[in-house]
């Protein structure tokens, strides 16, 4: 691509790098997702011996993983409206505070899953057929629709920072509460490619698609296939 | 109905090939009826006061008022159709907005409205048989000056001729609009679309800060802000939004998303909008888009019987083969700053913009003049090796909140010089108002990331760099409040003197592309 008018010899690539600013999001959640298929263990539930250390590393590579993929389009929305020359500091300082929420939450989930010793197939199907349930729920709408906010950035020094974090933060909020379902039986399931891919596929399609709430019946039904799936293989 | 038209429970309307294509009363005959014809509310008005179609519109309203809300061809049920706070399904709160769709489905929502005042005009044993078969949803065309940027008498009388409450008056309308006063039609008016009119392309594309086109910008179904970075069209902004709030004032009907349908006269202000995009597709060049994107979205209503029927875009193009009426006139308006803002005819560069500056601060808007100022980086060089001279410049104005449509539109300039003689049109970018405010603010609200306008301003641009006259440490902008004014005969009682409402803008900036 060049700019016409002009003389100059193209970059290679840059113009592909310049429609994706939010390519170092994608670059992570990929890195991520290798390591959880190289450390991923067969079966659900299937981590029981693993120590709450080692939970909490699984937690930490699967949130990533899953949860970067769908905030990409707010992610370049974030790079857009940022000066060039800060964008990929405005889109890792969005990403890592959005991140910081679900790693929060991975704390507490984490930590009752382990006290409590809840890995087990009945309650890993309860919890995806509660998800299913939340599809369903007014409340889960109106957290999809506030992951869209797109409040103004200032453009320069440590209040352009302050709003990145910050729109990181409410977004992890909003995606929280729209999604918290979902990552609940992750925290049970641990590192387990099938449910992670179905998971991250609901995330990514209500929160990228304009009409999300159009997707919410057709995830609830998957959700509930899933849970009879788990009690099914026992 | 053909039978053969029903499947799964709807009827898909719409289309030459279609047996029961609208089009007026199929005569005994059997020879085809010519489309109907929408007249100008003041051509009418000035016929005859209380012209019989625009009594036929009052009966017919009264009608519908009279219906309950959960019947599909209700009044209050038509304009849920446009917004709501109800649960969403497919036929209400689907109104399109800051979208390509904009045009579209307001025309398919203004063909089955007309269609089901048509319906209850046949019941009204006071309207004669012609008017009965001519009955057409009349436009308000503002842009003629006085008397027709006022609102017709009959929409001001509390009375009917026949001393029966007015369907046609509602009080939720500001105050001077009510009195006889006229939207502000001089310079920097809001009435006239001539600066919509020039733009060359009907859709802008899906990218965040880039001007959206005549109709708007490329979206999936778009409610509002659904994709977060879209900003209406140039005939959605003005006169679209900015006679939505001038005639609402602060907190009328009009001037809110779920409410404004409940004013007769959205009706007749949308029969005008929907009559531009007839008056721009004729002119040379103009097209209207095509593909998938444009023509897959399916969008729900009931027709007068209160069946579900469906519709998509490209089925709605043209007027009278596809849905049986014409307008009276669509002759392009003649403007004094027509083309001073808009678009250069080519098309933009394939590439996304960028933004080069922005305000550090909130601003905020409370019906006095105001600036605000920034300076602005130099554009990346990141495609070639060479300087970069943008082919296109574009201000946003962004992040727009207030708790309520304060009824009143911004002119907006690019430095303006501070000499009060100075000819502003040269520094003139376009008018920023506040329709659907109320739902883009406040976190709880449905879309919380407030209204956004992006102009495309690479005349003006070109303009004052020439001059030297683009002071890129220093970039000025200022916005001028442009509101009804009340009529010279109000009484002192009737002045409004509350203030009005503030609305804050998260931040003014500047993209190259």
């Amino acid at each position: 691509v060049t700019v016409a008018g002009h003389a100059g010899r193209p970059v290679p690539g840059a113009g592909w790098l310049q429609r994706r600013p939010e390519w170092p999001l994608a670059v992570v959640a990929l890195g991520c997702w290798g390591l959880v298929l190289l450390t991923a263990r067969p079966g659900h539930a299937g981590h029981s011996g693993a120590s709450w250390l080692q939970l909490q590393g699984e937690w930490l590579l699967m949130v990533p993983a899953m949860m970067l993929l769908p905030s990409l389009p707010m992610a370049r929305r974030v790079a857009r409206n940022s000066l060039r020359r800060r964008r990929t500091r405005a889109v890792l300082l969005f990403g890592v505070a959005s991140l910081a929420v679900w790693a929060g939450f991975g704390v507490a989930a984490v930590t009752a899953v382990h006290l409590l010793d809840l890995r087990s197939p009945l309650v890993l199907a309860g919890t995806l057929a509660a998800a299913a349930a939340w599809e369903l729920t007014p409340s889960k709408r109106r957290f999809l629709r506030a992951c869209h906010r797109m409040p103004a950035l200032p453009p320069h020094g440590r209040k352009a920072d302050r709003a990145c974090a910050d729109l990181g933060l409410r977004y992890g909020r909003s995606c929280f509460g729209a999604c918290w379902a979902l990552m609940l039986p992750m925290a049970i399931a641990g590192h387990s490619p099938g449910l992670m891919v179905l998971l991250t596929g609901v995330a990514a399609a209500e929160e990228i698609v304009v009409k999300g709430h159009r997707i919410a019946p057709v995830a609830a039904v998957l959700l509930l296939v899933a849970s009879t799936m788990v009690l099914v293989a026992g | 109905m053909n039978g053969d038209d029903i499947e799964e429970g709807y009827v898909d309307m719409g289309g030459p090939d279609n047996s029961n294509q609208p089009g007026g009363e199929q005569p005994a005959n059997g020879e085809q009826p010519g489309p109907r014809v929408r007249r100008d509310i003041w051509e009418l008005e000035t016929e005859q006061p209380w012209h019989p179609i625009t009594l036929a519109y009052a009966g017919a309203i009264r009608l519908m008022q009279s219906r309950p809300p959960e019947d599909f061809t209700s009044w209050v049920y038509q304009a849920a159709i446009h917004g709501t706070d109800e649960d969403p399904d497919d036929w209400r709160n689907q109104c399109q907005h800051n979208s390509w769709f904009f045009l579209p489905w307001h025309r398919m929502y203004l063909y089955w409205f007309e269609e089901i005042v048509r319906a209850a005009v046949q019941e009204l044993d006071d309207i004669d048989d012609d008017t009965k078969a001519a009955w057409a949803l009349p436009y308000w065309n503002y842009d003629r000056g006085a008397p027709t940027n006022s609102l017709p008498q009959s929409f001001r009388d509390q009375l009917t001729p026949e001393g029966e409450p007015n369907p046609l008056f509602v009080a939720q309308r500001s105050r001077a609009i009510n009195l006889g006063g006229g939207l502000p039609d001089g310079p920097f008016g809001i009435t006239s679309p001539a600066e919509a009119l020039a733009e060359p392309q009907f859709a802008g594309p899906p990218d965040t800060g880039v001007a959206a086109g005549f109709g708007g910008p490329q979206t999936g179904w778009h409610h509002f802000d659904e994709s977060g970075f879209a900003t209406p069209g140039a005939v959605e902004q003005t006169p679209h939004n900015a006679i939505h709030g001038a005639v609402g004032g602060r907190g009328g009907f009009m001037s809110g998303f779920d409410t404004a349908p409940l004013d007769p006269v959205f009706w007749l202000h949308h029969c005008n909008v929907d009559r531009l995009w007839a008056v721009w597709i004729q002119q040379p060049g103009r097209t209207n888009p095509t593909g998938a994107g444009w023509s897959g979205e399916v969008f729900h209503f009931h027709d007068a019987a209160g069946t579900d029927v469906t519709q998509t875009s490209d089925r709605v193009v043209d007027t009278a083969a596809d849905l049986g009426y014409t307008y009276a006139d669509i002759t392009p308006p003649v403007s004094g700053q027509e083309g001073f803002a808009v678009t250069p005819s080519a098309e933009p560069p394939d590439r996304p913009a960028e933004l080069v500056g922005a305000t550090d601060s909130p601003l905020e808007l409370s019906g006095d003049p105001v600036a605000t100022s920034m300076s602005l980086s130099a554009p990346s060089a990141a495609f070639t090796a060479g300087p970069v001279e943008p082919q296109r410049v574009y201000l946003n104005v962004e992040g727009i909140q207030g708790e309520q449509n304060p009824g009143v539109s911004y002119a907006v300039f690019v430095n303006m010089p501070d000499d009060e003689d100075a000819t502003p049109d040269e520094h003139f970018v376009g008018h920023v108002s506040f329709f659907g405010i109320e739902k883009a603010s406040g976190p709880d609200s449905d879309h919380p990331g407030g209204l956004r306008y992006a102009f495309d301003i690479s005349k003006l641009y070109r303009r004052l760099k020439a001059r030297d006259a683009w002071d890129e440490g220093n970039l000025k902008v200022s916005f001028r409040p442009v509101r009804v004014e009340m009529p010279a005969d109000a009484s002192f009682a009737e002045v409004d003197t509350d203030p009005e409402p503030p609305v804050t803008v998260g931040r003014v900036s500047v993209f190259y592309q």
